[in-house]
């Protein structure tokens, strides 16, 4: 997908997670910020030159995606080097920089308690949420400055 | 977990369902796969198809015999939840266009597979530590 529409994501999927409270909601409040914090991620790679900007979208499993017919009909095809859907399950082509590297560590921080607290049952504390806040809201402000940075540089 | 355990999951995630409208689509799509996934579980434990500390995250990552044996005893639960997934990457990841209309149709999903796990009961089946196969055996 192409940067304005990952970033378009980010901005709904961040703006549901702000109306959700974080310890009634938890589950939706951490997923939100899940998905926007990777949408932020393939936006910032795009930008880097990392990954490229493709109209496929990703799928479920690494390196197959959706892919739209001129019939109109989605099918799912193989390829390399776009979207991404977890960076712990990716493979890069070319060296992350470092500002970019901790973003990624910082999504790795919250992805981290995604099996644990949302399908596996582990207590949810005070202090994973004050930790999954910290985190998203460290790969937000990284990525988008990544991105920023990317559009005024080109 | 325990099918008691699921289903608090199910039910808090449910509620929080109710704080967001169709137009936030992709929170409703993944709001559903998340509820929808832990009463599949409720389901396949209350029929004895899977032991509580076997669980579910994904039903398109199941092992192939037990997603079979799953989809013949519950199909509509299995294709319901299927659906749901396959939402994700158009509509969460992806940005085509109808992520209303799929919305309405994942909250469908949920309903489904909600009133399939409440009904559920055990099946006499084998036990599923025996039914259980692993590529390492």
């Amino acid at each position: 997908m192409d940067i304005t529409s990952h970033m378009e994501k980010v901005e709904r999927m961040d703006a549901v997670h702000r109306r959700l409270d974080r310890h009634v909601d938890f589950e939706l409040w951490y997923w939100m910020a899940l998905d926007a914090g990777n949408q932020a991620m393939n936006a910032a790679l795009h930008a880097s030159g990392i990954t490229s900007e493709e109209p496929e979208f990703a799928s479920q499993v690494n390196d197959i995606y959706m892919c739209r017919t001129p019939s109109g009909e989605w099918k799912r095809v193989v390829k390399r080097g776009a979207d991404i859907i977890h960076p712990q399950m990716s493979e890069f082509d070319k060296p992350i920089p470092a500002e970019l590297q901790e973003a990624i560590e910082a999504l790795h921080m919250l992805e981290s308690f995604r099996d644990p607290c949302i399908r596996l049952g582990m207590e949810v504390t005070p202090e994973i949420i004050k930790t999954c806040d910290i985190a998203y809201k460290a790969v937000l402000e990284i990525t988008r400055h990544v991105v920023t940075s990317a559009r005024y540089s080109s | 977990m325990t099918p008691e355990r699921h289903q608090e999951f199910a039910e808090r995630i449910t509620r929080s369902l109710e704080k967001v409208t169709l137009t936030d689509y992709e929170a409703v799509i993944e709001g559903s796969m998340l509820a929808g996934t832990h009463w599949f579980n409720v389901a396949l434990h209350k029929m004895e198809m899977s032991i509580p500390d076997n669980d579910v995250l994904h039903v398109e990552f199941m092992i192939v015999h037990e997603r079979l044996k799953a989809w013949l005893m519950a199909p509509s639960m299995v294709e319901a939840l299927e659906r749901i997934e396959n939402m994700r990457g158009l509509h969460v990841r992806g940005n085509a266009e109808g992520g209303e209309k799929a919305a309405t149709d994942a909250l469908l999903c949920l309903g489904l597979i909600r009133e399939t796990a409440l009904n559920a009961e055990p099946l006499g089946l084998t036990s599923p530590q025996l039914g259980r196969v692993s590529l390492n055996d």
